[in-house]
């Protein structure tokens, strides 16, 4: 249990996965409920399935950040939803990127199988929520709030690239 | 009602101390506070971007969301650049002018053409952003400095918005034009000292 809920934790306690996750959940939201369910079921595949590759490829989690924060943070800023079938394999990919680089964290410190469930899970959560959240603001004020958001994830990312630079 | 009450119980959920299994550096030490706290400890930084807020509602719709859109976007562009050390020069004479034309604009009181005003506040967050950035610590977690750099300017222009939206009362615009003179002042201090 301890495994698993360490796992639940790990995306909710660590900036550099949850910041970017929360903007992908609300650019998930961007697509109204039925292509925002069927993007979040995609993302949960994909997120199972990298979780089977840990150390394929090893992305830095700063340079992911940002790429994140750029992508979707500019998607959720300009709020025009695109086609299905052009976003869904980018969601896949964020899944699996994030999921390789979870599973491979976890094999590291040996926290194991049941860790990168309860990240699944976690992920799967705050997908929804977001997806939940934009879908809810239905107001002009909360729709503009949304895209602010995705202002400062953008705002966030430029800063990150600098600053990770200068490291 | 109950979807709302789901969300709020998500976010008292992350925010609980038990719930940071990662202890120093995640949320906390030398990153988000020191991020939040860096554009919010200078008064020549709050001044202006308290006015950003007061001027985007004074202007209203779409201004009073574009402007606090566009100023820690290009604030952050602004970072980057004092980050990687480009020479910019005038910097502070820039953050001073910007409290002193922000405020002023707000004491005149007059609508003028949103491009003109997103001008305005993108080259002034650009010289706002390159002395953050500048200034910035060698912080072990650079992304957490970084959410709470973009969040302690974002949550600047909404206390500038609500101010603004007293505005819409007689006594409300006195108390606007007199917070725009005071910004305005304050740039005028800095300027001269």
């Amino acid at each position: 249990m301890r495994g698993f809920l360490g796992g639940v934790l790990h995306p909710l306690t660590d900036p550099l996965t949850l910041f970017p996750l929360i903007v992908v959940a609300l650019a998930l939201g961007l697509h109204g409920a039925k292509a925002g369910s069927r993007l979040l079921a995609g993302f949960g595949v994909a997120f199972v399935a990298g979780g089977f590759f840990p150390g394929l490829i090893s992305i830095p989690p700063a340079a992911f950040a940002v790429a994140v924060l750029f992508l979707f943070g500019t998607y959720v800023l300009v709020s025009r939803p695109l086609p299905f079938a052009a976003v869904a394999p980018v969601f896949a990919a964020y899944a699996l990127a994030a999921a390789v680089g979870q599973a491979t964290e976890f094999a590291s410190d040996q926290l194991g199988t049941r860790a990168f469930v309860g990240a699944a899970i976690s992920h799967a959560v705050i997908g929804a929520y977001g997806l939940l959240a934009v879908k809810s603001a239905t107001k002009p004020w909360l729709k503009i709030g949304v895209r602010v958001v995705g202002s400062w994830a953008l705002a966030a990312g430029v800063m990150l690239f600098a600053l990770t630079l200068r490291r | 009602m109950t979807r709302t009450k789901a969300l709020l119980s998500t976010l008292l959920i992350l925010t609980a101390p038990s719930a940071l299994a990662h202890t120093g550096e995640g949320l906390t030490g030398a990153g988000l506070l020191e991020g939040f706290l860096h554009p919010v400890t200078g008064p020549d930084h709050v001044a202006a971007m308290v006015g950003v807020g007061i001027l985007g509602a004074i202007l209203g719709r779409p201004a009073v969301w574009l402007l606090p859109l566009a100023f820690p976007l290009m604030m952050a562009v602004g970072g980057a650049l004092g980050i990687a050390a480009v020479p910019l020069p005038g910097v502070e004479i820039a953050i001073a002018g910007s409290g002193v034309v922000i405020g002023a604009l707000i004491v005149i009181h007059r609508k003028f053409p949103l491009a003109a005003a997103l001008v305005l506040v993108a080259v002034f967050a650009i010289f706002h952003g390159y002395a953050h950035g500048a200034e910035a610590p060698e912080t072990a977690n650079p992304f957490a400095y970084s959410i709470g750099f973009v969040i302690g300017t974002g949550l600047m222009h909404v206390c500038g918005i609500a101010i603004g939206y007293l505005d819409q009362w007689p006594k409300g615009q006195w108390l606007v034009r007199t917070v725009g003179g005071a910004i305005a002042a304050t740039g005028t201090y800095f300027l001269v000292a």
